[in-house]
């Protein structure tokens, strides 16, 4: 998966869920602190509640113990992981209005006529970051699952066809749409906080 | 390249799968397109926004050991709803039998019987020595001891007659009027001397109709 994702081998990971099945505590704490912030950070970008997804955590981690002894170690937990959260939050979503209030470019740094060497400060970056997650949270669910799972968690397009369960030219054909999505929602800024943003990034990066 | 035509590549660009040619192109396209090149960076910019944004997303501390003690609530549920399951089905087992033998459904019969049906005694049929007749009173040593003795005497009474070659139905027939004389008479039990008569032997008359039923089976 994600390098960052890999905290345990392969190898390990299978000695892992052999214990756990066996109902070997430590193995089964090990799997969860070794998954649990990835998830926690999927779940959290796609319902944008903090409680909600620590509650779509547990249950997930919940779900995937209940049914351990069907779980085939050919795939790697974490793929198991990552498809039965993604479902818990659809359900979790399905519940809920979907955002529809209107992007305001006026708070981006660099949209007044101030001066844009403070493009750094906190204030300015954490504007810039919440500008783009507005966007993203604007994406269907399918679609933001794929920007998130391709960008944020660096899964190529198999990997998260398996997570979400289609086929990996409809995970391609929802990049391709979410993309122009966030391009159209992100158009109308103006040519300053373009290039404050555009700025911001490279320095961030 | 025009504009349409670059736009269509965005996606193998920003995936990384553009060939060299043609990323030559696409890189020459936007170089004199501004509309291209702003579309083209503000992808690049949020995808490098959203990879590299490590705004802490962390969990409540004791996350893990609030989900373990859920695992153990959920296992010991488990074992609870299991127990729950069995104490309800021998609850209703137990129920069902009280209600079956109120209805008399055990009233002289044996599993498998319906209650009035009569009871044919299985050492009748077979080969084995017979013990003892169910019924509802204790049957004395006595008249235990008669009866064996006189089932003993018709199975060696049968034997000799299938080996003299003469009728079984026969045999069969003097055997019951033996027993239908002893229920005429009602005679007392007394024990079988083995050098007398069968058609002295007693028996309690309630055995009679499982006695006789039996030896007409075997006539047949």
């Amino acid at each position: 998966m994600a390098t960052n994702a890999t905290t345990i081998t392969r190898e390990h990971e299978r000695d892992l869920i052999a214990q756990a099945k066996q109902g070997d505590r430590v193995a089964l704490r090990e799997l969860v602190d070794s998954h649990k912030e990835r998830l926690y950070g999927f779940i959290f970008r796609m319902v944008r509640n903090q409680h909600d997804a620590e509650d779509i955590c547990q249950d997930a981690f919940l779900k995937a113990f209940a049914s351990l002894e069907s779980f085939s170690t050919e795939y790697r937990f974490s793929t198991w992981l990552f498809t039965i959260g993604y479902r818990v939050c659809l359900n979790n979503l399905r519940r809920k209005k979907p955002v529809s209030s209107e992007l305001d470019f006026t708070t981006l740094p660099g949209s007044d006529s101030g001066d844009s060497n403070d493009i750094l400060e906190s204030e300015d970056a954490a504007k810039a970051k919440s500008m783009v997650w507005a966007c993203v949270d604007r994406l269907s669910p399918p679609q933001r699952a794929t920007v998130l799972l391709f960008y944020k968690q660096e899964l190529g397009c198999h990997e998260i066809a398996r997570i979400l369960q289609m086929p990996p030219a409809t995970v391609k054909s929802h990049l391709h749409r979410a993309r122009a999505c966030l391009r159209e929602l992100l158009e109308p800024m103006t040519d300053r906080a373009y290039e404050t943003f555009r700025n911001f990034a490279q320095r961030a990066g | 390249m025009d504009c349409k035509q670059a736009e269509k590549l965005f996606d193998a660009y920003l995936d990384g799968e553009l060939s060299g040619s043609m990323a030559t192109e696409l890189g020459a396209h936007r170089l004199q397109c501004a509309n291209c090149r702003r579309a083209l960076a503000l992808l690049e910019v949020t995808g490098h926004i959203i990879s590299s944004d490590r705004k802490p997303e962390s969990l409540t501390p004791d996350f893990t050991d609030r989900l373990l003690a859920c695992v153990d609530e959920q296992e010991l549920g488990n074992w609870a709803k299991w127990q729950h399951r069995f104490y309800l089905g021998a609850a209703l087992a137990a129920a069902a039998v009280i209600v079956l033998a109120f209805a008399g459904f055990f009233d002289g019969t044996r599993v498998g019987m319906v209650a009035g049906e009569k009871e044919v005694n299985p050492s009748m049929t077979s080969d084995a020595p017979v013990e003892a007749i169910e019924d509802d009173e204790p049957i004395e040593p006595a008249k235990e001891a008669a009866l064996s003795e006189w089932f003993r005497r018709t199975e060696k009474n049968v034997k000799s007659k299938k080996e003299s070659g003469e009728s079984l139905q026969r045999a069969l027939d003097s055997t019951l009027e033996q027993v239908l004389d002893v229920l005429e008479n009602e005679a007392d039990m007394a024990p079988i001397n083995p050098d007398t008569d069968a058609a002295k032997t007693p028996f309690p008359a309630s055995k009679s109709d499982g006695v006789g039923d039996v030896a007409e089976e075997d006539g047949h």
